[in-house]
């Protein structure tokens, strides 16, 4: 592998079983993803996309295949301790208000992770944890605050601020706008998009919403029923989709342009039909 | 600390806390006082009643009693602490700590505290006893093995919370230690009910160590307790009562107070959690604000001014066609719903909290319109009391809320829900607002059975058909199912077909696809808009994001800070810079869409900025109605219809 792959994965399998069935939650995936990149990975409820993103953290054993970050198999980064293997892949989770502990103001949760690796004298960790709240655009006194006092954008951002502090060479983010208000979102969304630039961060951006990928993705993956059914640029995915799946996504998200045209009065799509193709 | 000044005051936690210092004092001076009474064999007093000088009389060997039972707090109180102390610490080390290690730990010490609770209590104290012999120090152990089980699984119950919260999984992935993650995490998260029911469990443990020693297993001879002493007086309990019933007292006494001082601690912990209590008089709460002032009028009227116009452009449009036709009827419709001054308040303290600050709106019949607004900006709030499902402790009030033409403000509750059964609500979470444990057709037919008194067979019949309706394939037999058994774009469609069923005036729909993925939402949007055409009903959709809004609403109002700040046509949204608010146009701004602009960030809501650019519009425009204006402008709005009315008819 070279050293321009952050991550690969190797024809990975995860299966849960069920009461009378089994469920291939992660079917035989494969994918790798530049350093430096944005990797958008979209698929809606149940494709496996969320278990496919704890796995590759670490949270979730794989039953075959492989998952290599920056040169390292799941076997190798199981065997680092503490820092070592923190600093290899992080993750920012869904939802904002689990994210953080309420019982630690955002300082102490942000500094807690600082000292994992660095010993720092008080005032040394004061100016870290303001200069990733500066990155994550927010000011320095947030760091007294305790979470219940911040919105859900707010937290969302300490949750990247947290990751940050890692100093992490790929970051997965799991759905980490879905719970936000569409106008956080686009703060959410500008934050990484920016973070991106400057930092040249690699990231894994998981996400149900095509549009918010599309706009802070290079590429995209789109996972249904546990398999990656299209990779490609974003563009591409978006205006012309190949895969069935993918085109049923793009044309069903909705467009203001069909605003006040009553585009839904049509009792076949009601009944659940295939959208006509072509269909923006 | 407000929160301990709190717990010191109230009576509970002073008269257990007085209790407990009594019995500490008792333990640590009664050997000194008393002990030389205790222990002085007197033949001269053998056996007596009670006294003024042998309060609860004298033993068969002629020791003071009460003296001795004095004596015995020590040993009483000490062996129960400690076996409570001991059992708490291995209670949470079982229980919590595992949670550092992961699930596997986590699953396997949850079959070890299963199987550990399976055995009976006393069964475990009287084996433990046997095999370790009689004496303080083996029922001590006894009592440690029978109540840690309990205190693991409290532990393990409460820390469940924090071993399944996303922060957990980050500490570990950040490499924080385990023991920070043990009393930084978990030990907070378990402490304030923990302490609670340990302190409780002192005074059971008092009762279970005097048991085993009443019983001949606890402490032996010359050793004693309050339970030893309530088995050697037992044998004169004819005679002389107070032999056994003095140390009895010392038993009750002890196992009050600790029982008391750890219900003080719940209660305070209960109180933490719970809101502030109103601090306002009844006459206040009978008047929340109305904000009248405030209200919207001037965009209701103007709303109905365009509507108006539509409506004679469609009866223009129609004549044209038809040049020919003696009477083109066109009927204007009448709002099904008219909202004047809608304020709902929170008595929060000496103030009230006014999430929606009188607002007005017409919804006419047959018309979807949306209501957008971020989390927080009240639109469901506003949605839900319009239904009468007013969140619980807020407080209504309104000019008046018409529905069909009848005003419910004032209205009896009997009347109103006869009245409202003419509302159909769908709402977000499917899962949650159908029962858990009730097969679906039965819960739709209920709705027929409460509101109409339909026969049961004929609502199940019914029931059936409106599932089909809403495009469930009837060989599924959805309504044999539970809610659990069917898919979420399944359940919103049963929730629809619930809302459907008797054929209201309108469908309130709370974020009827937010939680749904957007294959399934394009879907169950069109199902609401085809159901909504084919009954002629009026809906209104409460969502946040006004893209889905756009596809299925004719009209939208957009709602910011508790007050409707626009209602414009849907059509607008394909110019957003036409809208006037600020505020609406950076919502539609914000959405990242399928041609948004990938080289520039997308704009978001300046709080600020809104405020300010509102202000300059409301210079442009004529302040405000004012309350008395109201009156006069629904006046207006009503006056527009009727002219168009009047007009479509030749």
């Amino acid at each position: 592998m070279s050293n321009e792959t952050i991550l690969e994965v190797r024809d990975a399998c995860i299966t849960f079983e069920k009461r009378d069935s089994v469920v291939h939650a992660a079917d035989h995936i494969s994918l790798t993803m530049k350093r430096g990149a944005m990797l958008g990975l979209v698929g809606e409820s149940g494709s496996g996309k969320s278990t496919l993103a704890k796995a590759i953290v670490g949270m979730q054993p794989l039953d075959s295949g492989q998952i290599i970050i920056d040169g390292l198999s799941q076997h190798d980064r199981a065997k680092l301790r503490g820092h070592a293997r923190a600093e290899i892949v992080q993750m920012v989770f869904q939802d904002p208000y689990s994210s953080l502990n309420p019982r630690m103001s955002v300082g102490d949760a942000i500094g807690e992770v600082l000292e994992t690796y660095e010993h720092l004298s008080a005032e040394e960790l004061r100016d870290s944890v303001a200069e990733l709240l500066r990155l994550v655009h927010l000011p320095a006194e947030v760091a007294s605050k305790m979470p219940d006092q911040l919105s859900g954008g707010m937290r969302q951002r300490i949750a990247v601020a947290k990751c940050l502090a890692v100093r992490p060479k790929l970051i997965v983010a799991d759905e980490i706008t879905s719970a936000l208000d569409v106008s956080v979102q686009a703060v959410v969304l500008n934050l990484i998009r920016s973070l991106h630039e400057q930092l040249g961060l690699s990231m894994l951006f998981i996400s149900h919403n095509l549009a918010a990928v599309r706009y802070i993705c290079d590429d995209i993956a789109v996972m249904h029923h546990g398999r990656i059914v299209e990779v490609g640029p974003a563009e591409q995915i978006v205006r012309s989709p190949k895969d069935p799946y993918t085109r049923s996504l793009v044309g069903a998200i909705p467009s203001l342009g069909d605003a006040g045209r009553d585009v839904l009065l049509d009792p076949a799509l009601a009944a659940g039909a295939p959208q006509p193709e072509g269909q923006r | 600390m407000k929160r301990t000044k709190q717990f010191l005051s109230s009576p509970l936690v002073i008269v257990s806390g007085a209790m407990i210092v009594v019995l500490v004092v008792l333990a640590v001076i009664a050997p000194a006082v008393w002990g030389a009474a205790a222990n002085t064999e007197n033949p001269m007093f053998l056996l007596r009643k009670p006294s003024a000088e042998h309060w609860f009389g004298t033993d068969q060997l002629g020791r003071d009693i009460f003296a001795r039972t004095m004596v015995a707090t020590r040993l009483s109180l000490v062996t129960a602490l400690i076996c409570t102390a001991v059992s708490a610490v291995l209670g949470i080390v079982v229980g919590a700590v595992p949670v550092v290690f992961g699930k596997r730990a986590q699953r396997w010490t949850s079959s070890i505290i299963n199987v550990w609770l399976a055995f009976p209590v006393i069964l475990l104290a009287m084996l433990t006893v046997i095999a370790l012999g009689t004496g303080a120090a083996a029922t001590t152990i006894a009592l440690t093995i029978t109540m840690t089980p309990t205190f693991a699984r409290l532990a393990q119950t409460l820390s469940a919370t924090v071993a399944g919260a996303d922060y957990m999984a980050a500490a570990r992935m950040f490499g924080v230690s385990g023991r920070r993650q043990v009393f930084y995490y978990i030990l907070p998260e378990v402490a304030e009910p923990f302490v609670a029911n340990v302190t409780q469990s002192i005074g059971g443990a008092i009762l279970a160590m005097s048991s085993l020693s009443f019983l001949g297993l606890g402490v032996q001879p010359p050793v004693y307790d309050w339970g030893r002493l309530i088995n050697e007086g037992f044998s004169q309990v004819y005679v002389s009562p107070m032999a056994a019933v003095g140390p009895g007292i010392a038993i009750v006494f002890a196992g009050l107070a600790f029982s008391l001082f750890g219900e003080g601690i719940s209660n305070q912990i209960r109180r933490a959690y719970k809101p502030l209590p109103s601090a306002m008089s009844k006459r206040e709460l009978d008047n929340p604000p109305k904000m009248l002032d405030k209200t919207n009028m001037d965009l209701v009227v103007e709303a109905a001014a365009e509507r108006t116009e539509q409506h004679r452009a469609e009866v223009e449009r129609l004549r044209a066609e038809d040049p020919q036709a003696a009477v083109v009827t066109v009927p204007r419709p009448a709002p099904v719903l008219s909202v004047r001054g809608l304020t709902i308040s929170f008595p929060e303290g000496k103030r009230w909290n006014t999430p929606v600050k009188g607002i007005s709106f017409d919804i006419e019949a047959g018309e979807i319109v949306g209501l957008v607004g971020e989390s927080g900006s009240g639109k469901s709030l506003t949605m839900m009391s319009v239904a009468d499902l007013a969140a619980p402790g807020s407080y209504v009030a309104a000019d008046s809320i018409r529905f069909e033409g009848t005003d419910i403000v004032g209205m009896l509750p009997k009347d109103k829900r006869k009245l409202l059964s003419g509302i159909g609500v769908v709402f977000q979470d499917s899962l949650t607002a159908l029962n858990p444990s009730m097969r679906v057709g039965r819960q739709l037919a209920e709705v027929l059975e409460c509101q109409n008194g339909t026969p049961h067979r004929e609502a199940m019949e019914r029931a059936v058909e409106a599932l089909e309706h809403v495009g469930i394939d009837p060989t599924q037999h959805a309504e044999r199912k539970f809610p659990h058994e069917l898919s979420g774009g399944m359940r919103q469609r049963a929730m629809i077909a619930m809302a459907e069923i008797n054929h209201p005036k309108l469908i309130i729909a709370d974020e009827p696809t937010t939680a749904l993925d957007v294959t399934v939402q394009k879907q169950v949007l069109a199902l609401l808009r085809n159901e909504c055409a084919r009954n002629r009903q009026a809906a209104v959709i409460v969502s946040h994001d006004i893209a889905v809004l756009g596809e299925i609403c004719s009209r939208i109002m957009v709602m910011y800070h508790g007050a409707i700040v626009e209602i414009f046509d849907t059509a607008l949204l394909r110019t957003p810079e036409k809208l006037k608010h600020p505020y609406t146009r950076a919502l539609v701004s914000s959405i990242p869409t399928l041609e948004t602009d990938k080289s520039r960030p997308l704009v978001t809501i300046d709080d600020e900025l809104v405020s300010q650019q509102s202000a300059n519009l409301a210079d442009d425009d004529a302040p405000a109605a004012s309350a008395k204006t109201i009156a006069d402008a629904t006046g207006a709005a009503d006056a527009a219809a009727e002219t168009a009315a009047v007009k479509e008819e030749r």
